[in-house]
C-alpha cells in the first residue's frame, strides 16, 4: 500500500499530466475564490479580495512547480531538459554532430556485425535442451587426430560410466528420398534410438524410436524434419504411419520434429534419421578393424565437466584396449578417448579466425570512442564560457556533468541505432562467404542477445567518451573561464596532454589494425603467386554423383562415367577430357598407400615408410593441367589395357625414395603379377592447399586399370571426377554439360560444375574472408584516426587564430609557420607510430596462423604501413596548417 | 486579531492529517479547520498548503476525491487513508512525547545545589 501509493502518483503524472496540471489549476481557482468570497463579507470590493487571494496563494506556475516537486519528479523534469537541451546543442554544431555520428556508427557498427557473427558461431543457439550438457565423445589416437568410436566400445562407456547420463551414437549416410518430383537428396543419419532423448527433444508430432527398433527386420522407420516435411512432402497433414520411399527402401514414418530443430546442428540440408541397425558385426565379440564405428554424443549429469568426463572414459577405454586383438593394439596408445563440449566441435576450425576479427573490431571501437572523446573535449573547451555561465546562474557541477552526459548518450545512442543498420547492411553483403566460410546457419538476424549487448555497448561508449571530457569540463574553475575570452582560453596543460595522448594512441591502434591487414593482403599476394604447377584458365571440373544405394555393385566407372566421358570429348568446344581420380586443391576422397622401402638389403635399420596418394589418370591430364614432367614420360594414348602397366610418380616421391635407388627402375606390383613399371617423375604441385607442400603420389593410367586389380577400388570406384580443358570461357560450357549428364544418365543431375580458377580461389577462403574483413576495419579505423587528427589539429589551430596573427604580425614567414604546426603533428605522429609499432608486434602473433610467405614480423610491412600512416597524417594535418598560415594579422586581432 | 504564530518546521504535514482526519475537507477547508481549531493563533502560508497536501498524498497518507462543495461548486475533497491514520497516531505520540520532555526542561527552575 504504501508503496505502490507513489508509484501511482507518478505514474497519473506522467501519463495524464494535462490532465493533473488541469486539475490542480481548477483546485487552485476554488480556493482563491472562495478566499476571495471569505474576505469580501468583510467588506473587501470583489477584485481587491481576488487580487489579495492571488497574491497570497503565490502564481499558478510555482505552484504547479511545486506540485511536481511534491511528487518525485524533479528528476524527470530535469532529464526531459537535458535531453531538450542536448538536441538543441548537438543541432547548433552540426559538423561536430555528423563527425560523432559517423565515427560511432563505424565503431558501434562493425561491433555490431561481430556480434551476430560471434553469437552465431561461437555462442551458437543449439536446438536442444541444456546444450552445455551435451559433449562429443571420440577416440584419440597417437598424434591426438580424433576417430570415431568402436560400437563395442561406446555400449562399455554407456555402461561404466559415472559421470555421463546416457550416451548416443550416429553416422550419416547418402539419402535419397522419393518425392513426387523425382528422388531428392537428403542428409540422412543412422541413429541410436536414444538420440532424442540425449538431446532432449520431442518431437512435434509421433513418437521418437524405440529400442527395439534397432534390431534387423524392425528398423525400417524414419523421423523427418520439419523441412523435409513441409518442403518435400508438401507438409502431408498425415504423414505419420504413411511409408516413405528412402534409398528404395519403404519406411514408416513415425515422427516429425519441431521446427528449428537439426541435428548435427552443423548440417544445414534437410534432415532424415533413422535407426541405426544392429547386425552380427556389432554383437562379434573380439573387435577388428572393419568393427562398426559411430560418432558419439552424450549428456553430462550435471556438474560433471567434459574433461572429467573424458578422463573418465580414457580409464574404461585403457581396461578395454587391453583386450584388444595384437595388431590393433601395436596402434594404440592406452589413454585414448576425449570429450568436448558439442558446440566448440561446430566451431573449432573458426576460432582463431572468430577471436583475430574480435580483436579488430575491438580496436577499431576503442579508436572510435577515443575519436569520440578527444572531439567532446575539444568542444567541452569550446564551451567552457557556457558550462561558466550555468555554473554561476547555481547549476551544481553534478547537473553540468550530467547535462554533458546526456549529450554523449544521446549521440551514442543514436550512432548505436545507424551502426546497428550498418551491421545489417555489411552482413548482407558479406552473407554468402560468411555462409560459406563460417558454416553459419541462414541469415544472420539480431537477436535480443545481440541488441543487448549493442545497447551494452553504447552506454559504454558514451561513459568512456562523454563522461571524463564533461568532468573535466565542469571542474574548471569559473571565475577563470569567465574572465577569459573563448578564443584565448588556452584550455589548461592537463586536458591538451590527454587529448594528445588520445590521438597518439588512436594513431598507434590504426597501425595495428593497418599492419595486421598489411600482413594478410601480402599472405593473399604470396599465394596468388605461388607456383601452382599446373594451369587453371580453360580448364573446368565436372564431379559427377551418383546415388549410391543405386549403384552399390555396379562399376560406375565403366557403366556411367565412360559413357559421359565419352560424350563430354565430344562436345564442341572441349579440347580435351579425361577421368581423374584426384584433382588438385579439391577436398574429395583420397586413397593413401603405405610402402616400406628397405633401403639395405643388409642393414637392420627400419624399413622408411612413404604415404603416398593414389591416383588414376588418363593421358589427356597432363594437356588439361599443363603437368611437367621431370623425367620421363606421362601416360600416352599408347598405353591401352593390352599394353605394359605403366606408372608416374611425383617429384616427391622420388626424393623420399632415393635412399633406394632410382625410382625408374621400380615398378609397383598390382598382385596377380601384374606390374606397373614406372615411367616418368612429374613435378611437383600443390595437392590438398595452396599453403601445404607436395605431398608423394603415384599416378597409374586409368583406361589401363582392370577392374581385378588391387588399386581399382581406392580410385576409380570411390571419386571419380572429370576434367576438361575449354577452347572458350569454361563458363559457357555448363548449360551444355549439365544437358549432356541429363541425356547420358537422369541420376547424374546431382554433379557439381565449377572452373578451376574458383577451385584456387575456394583454397584460399579464410585468408580471403580474413583479408577482407581486415581491409575495411583498418580503412575505417585509418579514417576514423586521420579524422579525429585532422580534428584536433584544425581545432587547436583555431584556437590559437590569434597567436599566429601576431606571430605574423611581428613578421613570421608563413612557411615557418606551416612548419612548426606540421613538426607539432609530427610528433604526435611519430609517438603514436612508436607505440603502433610495439603493439603490432604482440597482435601479429594472433593472426600467424594465416600468414603465409610473409613472417607475422615482416620488417618491410611494417615500414611500408607506417610510412603510409605517416603520409597520410601529415596531409590531415597541413589543411589546418596551410590555414593557420593564411591568417590575415588584423583579423586575428580583430577577433576579440 | 492577536498575534499570530508561526509554524514550527515540519508540523504543517501532521497538522494536515490532523484536519481531514475529523472529515473529508477541501484545501481551503484544511486551512480553514486549522486556523478555527487553533483559534486563529496559527497562520499557515498559504502557498506552501498546496505542496503539502500533494506530497502527503504522492506518500499515500491522504486520498483525494472530486466533489461538490457547501456551496454547490466543484472541489477536491481530501480524506485520510488507513496509512495516514497510522501515521497520525505515531506522529502525536511523537509530538506529544517530545512536548513533554521539552516543557519539562524548560520548566526546570534554577539548579538547587
Amino acid at each position: 500500500m504504501r508503496l505502490t501509493a507513489p508509484f501511482r502518483s507518478w505514474w497519473k503524472a506522467l501519463a495524464h499530466r494535462r490532465e493533473m496540471e488541469a486539475e490542480v489549476e481548477a483546485e487552485l481557482q476554488f480556493h482563491v475564490e472562495r478566499y476571495a468570497e471569505d474576505m469580501m463579507r468583510n467588506g473587501m470590493s470583489r477584485e481587491e479580495a481576488l487580487r489579495h487571494a492571488r497574491v497570497e496563494l503565490g502564481s499558478i506556475a510555482v505552484q504547479q512547480e511545486k506540485n511536481r516537486f511534491s511528487r518525485g519528479l524533479r528528476p524527470w523534469d530535469d532529464l526531459q531538459a537535458d535531453v531538450r537541451y542536448a538536441f538543441r546543442q548537438l543541432r547548433h554544431a552540426p559538423a561536430f554532430t555528423i563527425t560523432v555520428l559517423l565515427v560511432l556508427t563505424l565503431g558501434i557498427g562493425a561491433n555490431a556485425a561481430m556480434f551476430s557473427i560471434i553469437d552465431a558461431t561461437l555462442l551458437h543457439w543449439l536446438p536442444y535442451r541444456q546444450p552445455s550438457q551435451l559433449v562429443s565423445l571420440y577416440l584419440l589416437d597417437d598424434h591426438r587426430d580424433i576417430s570415431w568410436a568402436y560400437y563395442q566400445d561406446l555400449k562399455e562407456w554407456q555402461r561404466r560410466s559415472q559421470r555421463l547420463q546416457e550416451i548416443a551414437y550416429y553416422d550419416a549416410f547418402e539419402g535419397f528420398l522419393e518425392t513426387k518430383s523425382g528422388q531428392e537428396q537428403v542428409s540422412a543419419q543412422s541413429v541410436s534410438s536414444n538420440i532424442f532423448s540425449v538431446l532432449g527433444v520431442q518431437p512435434e508430432r509421433g513418437r521418437t524410436f524405440l529400442a527395439s527398433e534397432q534390431t534387423s527386420g524392425n528398423n525400417k522407420v524414419i523421423i523427418l524434419s520439419e523441412p523435409v516435411w513441409r518442403i518435400m512432402l508438401h507438409a502431408d497433414p498425415d504423414v505419420v504411419g504413411k511409408t516413405v520411399r528412402l534409398n528404395d527402401q519403404p519406411y514408416t514414418v513415425v515422427a516429425i520434429m519441431p521446427l528449428g530443430f537439426a541435428f548435427p546442428a552443423n548440417d544445414h540440408d534437410p534432415q532424415v534419421w533413422v535407426p541405426a541397425e544392429l547386425t552380427p558385426a556389432h554383437q562379434k565379440p573380439t573387435l577388428d578393424w572393419s568393427a562398426p564405428r559411430y560418432q558419439v554424443i552424450g549428456r553430462l549429469r550435471s556438474g560433471a565437466t567434459p574433461s572429467a568426463a573424458g578422463a573418465e572414459l580414457s580409464g574404461i577405454e585403457g581396461r578395454l584396449v587391453s583386450q584388444y586383438p595384437e595388431e590393433m593394439k601395436a596402434e594404440l596408445p592406452p589413454a585414448r578417448a576425449g570429450a568436448m563440449p558439442y558446440r566448440e566441435t561446430l566451431v573449432k576450425d573458426s576460432r582463431t579466425a572468430l577471436l583475430a576479427l574480435i580483436a579488430a573490431v575491438s580496436i577499431m571501437w576503442l579508436i572510435a570512442c577515443a575519436n569520440v572523446a578527444n572531439l567532446m573535449l575539444a568542444r567541452g573547451m569550446a564551451r567552457q564560457r557556457e558550462i561558466a555561465v550555468r555554473g554561476a546562474l547555481g547549476a551544481s557541477r553534478w547537473r553540468v556533468v550530467r547535462q554533458l552526459f546526456t549529450e554523449s548518450l544521446i549521440l551514442s545512442a543514436l550512432g548505436s541505432a545507424a551502426g546497428l543498420a550498418l551491421s545489417q547492411l555489411a552482413l548482407g553483403i558479406f552473407d554468402r562467404t560468411l555462409r560459406t566460410q563460417l558454416n553459419l546457419p541462414g541469415r544472420l538476424v539480431p537477436n535480443p542477445a545481440v541488441l543487448g549487448a549493442l545497447l551494452a555497448l553504447s552506454v559504454v561508449s558514451a561513459v568512456l567518451c562523454g563522461l571524463f571530457p564533461a568532468w573535466l569540463a565542469a571542474r574548471a574553475p569559473l571565475e577563470h573561464s569567465l574572465r577569459q575570452s573563448t578564443m584565448q582560453a588556452g584550455g589548461g596543460r592537463t586536458r591538451q596532454r590527454l587529448q594528445q595522448a588520445m590521438v597518439i594512441s588512436e594513431i598507434g591502434l590504426s597501425l595495428v589494425l593497418l599492419v595486421a591487414c598489411g600482413l594478410l593482403l601480402r599472405t593473399v599476394f604470396a599465394l596468388r603467386r605461388v607456383p601452382l604447377g599446373f594451369r587453371t584458365d580453360h580448364v573446368l571440373m565436372l564431379q559427377p554423383k551418383l546415388p549410391r544405394y543405386k549403384y552399390r555393385n555396379i562399376d560406375t566407372n565403366r557403366t556411367a562415367y565412360q559413357p559421359l566421358l565419352q560424350r563430354v570429348q565430344a562436345l564442341p568446344g572441349v579440347s580435351s577430357a579425361t577421368i581423374t581420380t584426384l584433382l588438385p586443391l579439391r577436398k574429395g576422397f583420397g586413397a593413401v598407400l603405405t610402402l616400406n622401402v628397405q633401403t639395405d638389403k643388409k642393414s637392420t635399420a627400419p624399413p622408411v615408410q612413404i604415404d603416398a596418394q593414389l591416383k588414376a589418370a588418363g593421358p589427356e591430364l597432363q594437356d588439361i593441367l599443363g603437368l611437367r614432367m621431370v623425367r620421363g614420360r606421362f601416360f600416352s594414348q599408347q598405353d591401352t589395357p593390352d599394353s605394359q602397366l605403366v606408372a608416374v610418380v611425383n617429384r616427391t616421391f622420388e626424393k623420399l625414395y632415393m635412399p633406394a635407388g632410382d625410382v625408374m627402375n621400380y615398378g609397383i606390383g598390382l598382385g596377380k603379377g601384374r606390374l606397373a613399371k614406372i615411367v616418368g617423375v612429374i613435378d611437383d604441385f600443390h595437392q590438398t592447399s595452396i599453403d601445404r607442400p607436395a605431398f608423394p603420389e603415384i599416378d597409374f593410367c586409368g583406361p589401363q586399370l582392370r577392374a581385378t586389380d588391387g588399386v581399382y577400388q581406392p580410385t576409380l570406384l570411390a571419386h571419380v571426377e572429370i576434367a576438361m580443358r575449354t577452347q572458350t570461357g569454361p563458363e559457357q560450357l555448363v548449360p551444355a554439360l549439365r544437358r549432356t549428364m541429363l541425356e547420358v544418365n537422369p541420376d547424374l543431375q546431382a554433379g557439381e560444375i565449377q572452373t578451376m580458377e574458383q577451385v584456387v580461389e575456394d583454397s584460399m577462403g579464410n585468408q580471403l574472408l580474413a583479408a577482407h574483413l581486415l581491409e575495411v576495419f583498418a580503412g575505417s579505423a585509418l579514417l576514423v584516426a586521420l579524422a579525429g587528427l585532422y580534428g584536433l589539429l584544425a581545432y587547436l589551430v583555431a584556437q590559437r587564430t590569434r597567436e599566429m596573427g601576431i606571430r605574423i604580425a611581428l613578421g613570421a614567414q608563413r612557411h615557418k609557420i606551416i612548419e612548426m604546426l606540421l613538426g607539432q603533428a609530427g610528433r604526435l605522429l611519430l609517438a603514436g607510430a612508436a607505440m603502433g609499432i610495439v603493439l603490432s608486434y604482440a597482435a601479429a602473433r594472433l593472426i600467424a596462423s594465416f600468414l603465409y610467405g610473409v613472417k607475422p614480423h615482416d620488417v618491410g610491412t611494417m615500414l611500408a604501413v607506417t610510412a603510409l600512416l605517416l603520409a597520410c597524417g601529415l596531409a590531415a594535418a597541413y589543411v589546418p596548417a596551410r590555414r593557420a598560415s593564411r591568417v590575415d594579422p588584423l583579423e586575428a586581432l580583430r577577433t576579440e | 486579531m492577536g498575534k499570530h504564530l508561526e509554524l514550527l518546521q515540519g508540523t504543517l504535514d501532521m497538522l494536515i492529517l490532523k484536519a481531514v482526519s475529523l472529515g473529508p475537507l477541501h484545501g481551503y477547508g484544511v486551512l480553514l479547520r486549522i486556523q478555527q481549531i487553533s483559534g486563529d493563533q496559527l497562520e499557515i502560508q498559504q502557498g506552501s498548503l498546496y505542496p503539502a497536501l500533494y506530497r502527503l498524498e504522492h506518500q499515500g497518507l491522504i486520498a483525494s476525491d472530486w466533489g461538490e462543495s457547501e456551496n454547490n461548486r466543484k472541489a477536491r475533497f481530501y480524506r485520510l487513508t488507513t496509512a495516514g491514520r497510522k501515521k497520525l497516531q505515531k506522529e502525536t505520540e511523537n509530538w506529544n512525547r517530545m512536548a513533554d520532555v521539552i516543557g519539562a526542561i524548560l520548566s526546570r527552575e534554577t539548579e538547587e545545589a
